[in-house]
């Protein structure tokens, strides 16, 4: 994990994070629809970057370089992107998808790209005590370690699942635009320090 | 501007619905991405000889959907051409 914080290289905006602690956006996953059909047998034959195993799944799997993502691109035209770090690059990859599907001889366009999921991490830095979190916000929490090691909380508003974890590390998920990811960070925050496993 | 090495926005990006150019992308970069004649050839000829059985599959149910159809045995595509060839 990256410095976060007041220890980063740019001061953070305590009004917009009053924790101090920005969460580093992991993965985006968009989508957007060429608008055309697709021969996935022509494009995977043509694509030095294209896998496509029909038995096993409807879709052509592409992959760029730069920005490193992995594309679904399925018969319908529908494309699915994924890996990008941020907003832009997701975008900026799906074009380049689409470029290629274009260079291929398909009448590609480029419509309705949506954001669909962003997929953040951040680290307290201090030991959480998942045991009383779960219980405490029992309406909201599913905590079985013998499962899995994390607390998955639920959170309603905005709607974004959190992985917490007795070490301080923090996943959220499910964002569609990423201040929603923020702001479920600055809702847990104080529940997190409320738990927080004092160390003896 | 906020840390964090992957933070760049302090928004979101608006999102345009319209259907948009790509012409401003790096068709140079792409290019590496795509394969020459030849080598779209002898890819076609290796997928095609791994996923045979799956290419006879499909004539099998393009025949079906025919005869379903009522359609005489002499429509079959291009398909069926390059099966029956390679015997």
């Amino acid at each position: 994990m990256a410095d976060q914080g007041l220890e980063g290289s740019q001061p953070v905006d305590l009004q917009k994070h009053p924790s101090g602690i920005v969460p580093t956006l992991q993965n985006i996953v968009s989508t957007v629809n060429l608008d055309c059909k697709l021969d996935l047998k022509t494009i995977a034959l043509q694509a030095r970057n294209a896998e496509y195993n029909p038995k096993r799944f409807a879709a052509v799997i592409m992959r760029i370089r730069d920005p490193k993502t992995t594309a679904l691109i399925f018969a319908s035209g529908k494309m699915v992107c994924t890996g990008a770090k941020s907003e832009q690059q997701s975008k900026l990859a799906a074009r380049k998808y689409a470029r290629i599907i274009q260079k291929l001889g398909f009448p590609a366009k480029f419509k309705d790209f949506k954001i669909q999921n962003i997929v953040g991490s951040c680290d307290v830095k201090f030991p959480i005590r998942l045991e009383g979190l779960a219980y405490s916000h029992g309406a909201f929490s599913s905590y079985e370690p013998e499962l899995f090691p994390g607390l998955i909380y639920r959170m309603k508003q905005p709607k974004i699942v959190l992985l917490i974890f007795v070490s301080g590390k923090i996943v959220l998920t499910g964002a569609k635009v990423r201040d929603e990811t923020y702001t479920a960070f600055e809702n847990i925050y104080p529940v997190l320090t409320e738990f927080r496993k004092n160390q003896q | 501007m906020l840390s964090g090495a992957n933070v760049e926005y302090d928004l979101p990006i608006p999102i345009k619905d319209e259907s948009e150019t790509l012409s401003d992308i790096d068709d140079a970069e792409l290019d590496v991405y795509i394969h020459n004649e030849e080598e779209k050839n002898m890819k076609k000829t290796l997928w095609e000889r791994a996923y045979r059985e799956y290419l006879e599959e499909l004539l099998a149910a393009e025949k079906a959907a025919a005869a379903a159809a009522g359609i005489g045995t002499d429509r079959y595509g291009p398909l069926a051409k390059r099966l029956t060839k390679q015997g």
